[in-house]
């Protein structure tokens, strides 16, 4: 996807973190890192997925990309345009070309919520009065699913990247699939871009063209979806693919079932921050944080692939499978 | 836990049961002529779309219904024969927790925030069986150990909100199991949980319930979960039970267009083909469709399907609710 068009987003190296405890003079003693030095790019009419564990910093990273919150580190570049330091006036500008889309529980049996969201927000932003924007909002509805359109034959500008945040996670299967289709069918009408957030893999996979996968607020790999959900090159990938329930009975399985919790985000292990829950794990895992490197357009951050007996970019389950572990319990 | 087992009786019979909660259109059945049973050691999976009637019928069973607003209108849950249903509320809570247990999904949940979990577990231990409070605390810990929750000693005096979500489940199941129970009732036990944790949660259900010789009822909209964890489905509509059968049997051979309808939903099953979504909502109770409730939303639907509500026919193997049952060939999983 990523061609001659520049990016729509594009994210350098951007770092977050929050106090996590105060004495009793109020002063921060502690920090909790919510995202470490996250790279990406989203191209024009791309979807890149954005999965994790709770707590791994996907929500974090969607809004430091909305500018909802401020980057301690890293640039944030939109259309172009460096945003990471964008006065509230030139936001406002910004924000005509994102939008973003929470999960409403209160609203979530209705997929037209996020037709709301995507398509009236904007709206309002270029100055639509009210009734027009319910008229514009309810033919594009009735659109969606019917003969193709393009995107011209709307007068208005509409967000040209949008972060869903979670907008499928509490929804049962039917009504995921309505908004799921619909989301798809907007995409692809209105050429939008998604950073779409869920910790469903199956979900990812279907509806993105790239997928990051987060573990403790770094991106540990990222690339086009097939290859990360059907080659894993991380083994953390490995084990959250392995976790997705299958729903054909007669494939029920082994699975590589991650033991204890994620560690603490104020306090990551040394090395690899996955390395206490690894399978695989080295001794230079437990001391040397593994760099991103990039192979075929797969970046991962694993010292399988740069140390001793090297994978080099091939995919983690062809290495011989784990002797289960223990390591938390 | 096997006194007054009657020889040959299943161990839950759920009969015709119909739950009616007051409504603006008066009192309307959510839950409809319900029948199932439920085997010793026998794991079943309750599934369909949000408000089909799922939760009602498992608070119906452990007698959970009353108050102005909601009764059971019609039916029997029979546990080992005996109906609970015309039982009082004393022995009613003598069948709760001590012989039928359950797990709510985490927001409706059952742990008090202002206590310790092992105060809570301690309490639910000695409700129900005769135990020194020092014996209650070594049984409180060994469950704790038991669930998987890393240094139970410390833990025991953790307050709930010092605990991550998927151990807060681990100590609800914790205290679902202290008096093991014959039957555990499951509604949306990993919900809102991660995958990872899910997958370590119902892990850990299916070593206990293999342990302890229990049945659960898990109630769930995730297909995928009865799939991998179930031995039998229950597939509810608008309060209707419209297809039942072995899991083996349901997912690779559905025969109601609905369950067929939702297995097409589920993403990653046909890579690279787009979903298919079921269009519209399930009816509300006060505008059923004329025959089959599911016809106005079925690809499958003839003139006789809004014209007849179709009966529940028990095939022996599978039970379906379908009109045209026997001459459709409906695609499935891993087919
Ligand atoms: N405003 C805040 N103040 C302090 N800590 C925060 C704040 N926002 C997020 N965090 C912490 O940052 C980390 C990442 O949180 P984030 O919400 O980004 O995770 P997530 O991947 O979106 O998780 P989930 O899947 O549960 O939504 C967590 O440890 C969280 O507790
Ligand atoms: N106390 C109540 N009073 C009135 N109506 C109720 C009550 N409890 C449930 N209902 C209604 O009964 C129907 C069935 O609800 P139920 O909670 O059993 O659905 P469910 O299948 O468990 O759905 P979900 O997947 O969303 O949990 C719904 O329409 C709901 O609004
Ligand atoms: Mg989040
Ligand atoms: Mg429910």
């Amino acid at each position: 996807m990523s061609g001659a068009r520049p990016p729509i987003l594009r994210v350098e190296d951007v770092s977050k973190s929050f106090p996590a405890s105060r004495d009793l003079l109020g002063r921060v003693t502690a920090r909790l890192q919510a995202v470490v030095g996250a790279s990406f790019e989203v191209a024009a009419g791309e979807t890149l997925g954005l999965v994790g564990e709770s707590g791994s910093g996907k929500s974090t990273l969607g809004r430091l990309v909305m500018r909802l919150i401020d980057a301690d580190r890293g640039r944030i570049i939109l259309d172009g345009a460096d945003i990471t330091d964008a006065d509230r006036h030139e936001l406002r500008a910004a924000r005509r070309k994102m939008q973003i889309v929470f999960q409403d529980p209160q609203s979530s049996l209705d997929p037209n919520w996020i037709v709301g969201d995507i398509i009236a927000e904007p709206l309002r932003a270029n100055g639509v009065v009210k009734s027009e924007r319910h008229e514009i909002v309810a033919r594009l509805l009735e659109e969606v699913g019917l003969e193709p359109a393009h995107r011209s034959r709307y007068a208005y500008e509409f967000s040209e990247l949008v972060v869903c945040d979670e907008p499928v996670s509490a929804l049962d299967v039917s009504t995921q699939a309505q908004v799921l289709t619909l989301l798809e069918q907007l995409r692809d009408r209105l050429g939008l871009a998604y950073l779409f957030i869920a910790h469903d893999l199956a979900v990812v996979h279907h509806i993105s063209h790239r997928i990051a996968v987060m573990y403790l607020g770094q991106i540990v790999e990222i690339g086009p979806a097939d290859e990360v959900y059907h080659r894993p090159r991380h083994p953390y990938t490995e084990a959250l693919l392995s976790a997705i329930p299958n729903a054909d009975p007669a494939a029920r399985r082994n699975r590589i079932i991650l033991r204890g919790e994620m560690p603490s985000p104020v306090d990551p292990p040394p090395g690899c921050r996955f390395q206490t829950r690894c399978a695989y794990a080295m001794d230079v895992c437990r001391t040397d944080e593994p760099a991103l490197s990039s192979q075929d357009g797969i970046d991962v951050a694993c010292h399988l692939h740069d140390q001793g007996p090297t994978l080099s970019g091939a995919t983690v389950v062809d290495l011989a499978p784990p002797i289960s572990t223990d390591l938390d319990r | 836990m096997s006194e007054g087992r009657a020889v040959g009786v299943p161990l839950l019979q759920v009969e015709d049961l119909t739950v009616e909660f007051v409504t603006e259109h008066g009192w309307l059945p959510v839950v409809d002529g319900v029948s199932f049973e439920i085997g010793r050691q026998e794991t079943i999976g309750l599934i369909g779309e949000s408000g089909c009637g799922k939760s009602v019928t498992a608070m119906a069973i452990l007698g959970l219904i009353g108050g102005p607003s909601g009764r059971v209108a019609r039916g029997r849950v029979l546990l080992d024969g005996q109906d609970l249903l015309v039982l009082e509320e004393p022995e009613l809570r003598e069948v709760r927790g001590r012989r039928i247990a359950m797990i709510f999904q985490e927001p409706m949940t059952s742990i008090d925030p202002a206590f310790t979990i092992g105060k809570q577990i301690i309490e639910v231990l000695r409700r129900h069986l005769p135990l020194s409070r020092a014996q209650a605390k070594q049984r409180a810990i060994d469950l704790l150990d038991r669930v998987g929750i890393p240094d139970p000693h410390r833990r025991f005096d953790d307050y709930p909100h010092q605990l991550s979500g998927g151990m807060r489940q681990r100590v609800l199941i914790a205290m679902a199991l202290s008096c093991e129970p014959d039957l555990l009732i499951a509604d949306e036990p990993t919900t809102a949980l991660d995958v990872t944790v899910q997958a370590q949660v119902l892990e850990l259900l299916a070593g206990l319930q293999e342990e302890l010789g229990m049945a659960v009822l898990l109630v769930t909209h995730d297909l995928a979960v009865v799939a991998e964890t179930c031995d039998r489905t229950i597939v509810m509509y608008a309060g209707e039970v419209v297809e039942s059968a072995d899991v083996t049997a349901l997912f690779p051979d559905p025969r109601h267009p609905y369950t067929a309808a939702m297995l097409a939903n589920l993403p990653g099953l046909h890579p690279g083909e787009p979903l298919r979504p079921i269009p519209g909502i399930v009816p509300p109770r006060h505008a059923l469709p004329a025959g089959c409730w599911y016809s106005p939303r079925c690809e499958h639907r003839t003139d006789a399907c809004g014209a007849t509500h179709p009966q529940l026919v028990d095939l022996g193997t599978r039970r379906v609710r379908c009109l045209r049952a026997d001459e459709l060939d409906l695609p499935g999983v891993g087919r």
